[in-house]
């Protein structure tokens, strides 16, 4: 089989037993591969009954076809999990060289079950699987970790691990792969799943070429698209993520004094990409196969946060732990960054609790005696790094906030959760779904709880057009009608990257489903047309949709909070827009083929082929 | 005709000013043709692919006819996290 190692790898920790199973082509086909290959275990293998932090839940890593190829932006993989943050669909997608490297030791994918009885840490290469003692390393940070194994095993070793925070089952952790380069597995608390197994870290080595059905046309096609992707991507390339800050602020877009404001301008302009370019960046790194390289290297030598060294902020850590508890101190920032990347904490997550917890005091919520002495001041970069301690070792108020943000304020009573920013457990990340209606329907339809990547709607309100889809031009964000075909078909089509396990950047790259399409075909042989490839979009994210329903997911929970529904900023770039959710919703539904409550209809899931 | 111009983020570098008026504009002008060349004058190297450009706060489409007195705002691409 082309694109695929054709074999998956799966560890039982309670027993230590260690299986390969092979992968067959007709299951590829269906599934793709990371997230909706994935997604295919742990539908057939969990329930309701799975406890996210039981031995019975599975810990699901996986490549696509396209990982560990030349495809620009294919070093990525997908951690799958029941979601021990939110109780249902688990899913984080990452960057880095894990994935591409683990394609290249003869696996597309790992299956984790059971809980080991002592620490331990997996080392995979081509010849063998080894579950090791990993007591020396429990306790040790994410950057520690990696650089004790690649210690151990050499420094081709690549890390994918979880620091104190997953060891602590803070149910936000992230699995952080690539050491100080560091790339973060952060949504849905993956990282606690990893730390219940008692598994602290997979160190994964490779060699072998990962199997392209026509080289030639892959090179003549890589000849032709990456220069201009290079091209289109200039900006991501010298800025970041980052790089468009100043831009979210402008529109809207922007999560500001847990999202109840609308303009931080100056602000804004000191924690952008540009400012981090100006005074603190040392370099930049690359994902495998990426010709973009958005990943920002820092350094501080001086002053109060330093040192602080490796990887610096995106976007939504810049947003998440700095807007949205109105820090602006730069520096600060990237040493919050640096713990979270340390500790193996989501930077959304955490950004998304602290911020709720400074407005939970300012409204008397909390007390200063609830807080360990704290005053959790707006603008407290000394507070923001406190509470980041306290959440990774559960100290005092961050055993709380460890939670997660719904669970906290819920534990502060039935008017606190009128400014808790999430929808099914998950954080709001750094994308205001007032300044586009499309990504209201995004959050409260996504599988996983509040996600910008799952539809990546935004980028089609404001800049990227999709021709193939029936979109060649930029749509309007304020608009209502049709968006909920369009909501879908992103959708469908971001479950396709995320199981192809292509980054989305390359769509600001240029790259169009079409390219997707020709890529997939390349590398597998395969003849998918567009209209096979999404459909079985599709078919992955109903398959999301029903393991969503099994638990209870309907229209109840297909839905924003209370101040994204009802609440104005009466300034900035989306001052007045409000989603209309409910005209969405029902134009969503309907277009899906869900029935009112947001439950696929029979004829649906038998025409995908999930009945 | 008139128009406001203001420039965000790292765009700034491009221009001269940051914010500047172009005036003189007929009746009718797209925003294509001001890309294409009206606002040269005022030191614009060379616009990014994939910048935006908003007409009084509203992502604008290139085909779009300015009104006297809109405001336009330059900002760089923007994907996000």
């Amino acid at each position: 089989m082309f694109g695929y190692a054709g074999r998956l790898l799966r560890v039982n920790l309670s027993d230590r037993k260690i299986e390969i199973e092979s992968l067959d082509e007709g299951t590829a086909r269906k599934y793709i591969g990371g997230s909706g290959l994935a997604g295919y275990f742990l539908v057939n293998e969990t329930g309701v009954e799975t406890d996210p932090l039981g031995p019975e839940n599975l810990l699901i890593m996986m490549a696509g076809p396209l990982t560990g190829t030349r495809v620009p932006t294919s070093g990525r993989h997908a951690i799958v999990a029941k979601s021990p943050l939110t109780g249902i669909w688990g899913e984080s997608d990452v960057g880095g060289t894990w994935g591409a490297t683990l394609k290249r030791a003869g696996f597309d994918g790992i299956i984790v079950s059971g809980i080991s009885d002592t620490p331990v840490y997996l080392l995979i290469d081509e010849d063998g699987t080894q579950i090791l003692d990993a007591r020396e390393l429990w306790g040790k940070d994410t950057y520690e970790t990696d650089k004790a194994i690649k210690h151990l095993h050499g420094e081709k070793a690549v890390t994918a691990c979880i620091g104190q925070a997953g060891e602590r089952l803070v149910k936000f952790a992230a699995v952080m792969t690539d050491g100080k380069d560091a790339r973060a597995a952060g949504r849905c608390g993956m990282g606690a799943v990893m730390g219940s197994k008692k598994l602290k870290a997979i160190a994964v080595r490779g060699n072998s070429r990962v199997k392209c059905a026509d080289e030639e046309a892959l090179t003549r096609s890589l000849k032709e698209v990456v220069p201009k992707m290079v091209q289109n991507a200039k900006g991501l390339s010298t800025y970041g993520t980052a790089g468009g800050l100043p831009t979210m602020e402008f529109l809207g877009d922007f999560p500001i004094k847990n999202w109840s404001l609308g303009k931080w301008e100056e602000q804004a302009k000191r924690i952008s990409g540009q400012a981090v370019a100006e005074r603190m960046l040392t370099g930049r790194y690359h994902c495998a196969a990426c010709p973009i390289g958005c990943g920002r290297e820092v350094r501080i030598d001086s002053g109060k946060y330093a040192p602080v060294e490796g990887a610096g902020p995106e976007y939504e850590t810049l947003a998440m732990l700095g807007a949205n508890v109105l820090v602006d101190d730069l520096e600060a920032i990237c040493k919050a960054n640096e713990m979270c990347n340390r500790y193996g904490l989501d930077t959304i997550s955490t950004g998304g609790v602290i911020g709720y917890a400074f407005e939970a005091f300012e409204r008397g919520f909390l007390t200063i005696e609830d807080t360990d002495g704290l005053r959790l001041e707006w603008g407290s970069a000394d507070v923001l790094l406190s509470l980041i301690d306290k959440i990774a070792r559960r100290e005092g108020l961050g055993d709380r906030m460890a939670e997660g943000t719904r669970a906290f304020a819920r534990s502060l009573g039935p008017r606190a959760i009128e400014f808790a920013v999430e929808t099914k457990g998950l954080d709001f990340p750094a994308h205001d779904p007032r300044a586009y209606n499309s990504v209201g329907l995004a959050y409260a339809t996504s599988a996983r709880g509040a996600c910008h990547l799952s539809g990546f709607t935004h980028n089609f309100e404001k800049t990227l057009n999709m021709p193939e889809l029936g979109y060649p031009e930029v749509q309007d964000r304020f608009g209502v009608e049709g968006k909920g075909r369009f909501t879908a078909l992103l959708q469908d089509l971001m479950c396709m990257m995320d199981s192809l396990k292509l980054c989305k950047f390359s769509l600001s790259a240029g790259i169009k489903l079409t390219q997707c399409v020709e890529w997939l075909n390349i590398v597998t042989g395969w003849d998918v047309s567009a209209e096979e490839f999404m459909r079985t979009g599709e078919r992955l994210f109903n398959m999301k949709r029903m393991y969503n329903v099994k638990h209870g997911t309907s229209r109840k929970d297909d839905t924003l909070p209370y101040r994204i529904l009802t609440s104005r900023r009466k300034e900035g770039g989306a001052a007045t827009n409000l989603p209309p959710l409910g005209e969405l919703l029902s134009q969503y539904y309907e277009h899906r083929g869900w029935d009112e409550f947001g439950v696929p209809k029979p004829e649906k899931l038998k025409e995908l082929g999930l009945a | 005709m008139k128009v406001s111009v203001r420039v965000h983020g790292y765009l700034e570098d491009k221009f001269r000013e940051n914010a500047f008026e172009i005036n003189g504009l007929r009746q009718g002008t797209t925003l294509r043709e001001l890309v294409a060349g009206s606002w040269s004058g005022y030191g614009l190297s060379a616009l990014p692919d994939q910048c935006i450009i908003t007409v009084n706060y509203r992502i604008a489409q290139l085909d779009q006819t300015l009104k006297d007195g809109d405001v336009l705002d330059i900002l760089p691409p923007a994907v996000g996290g």
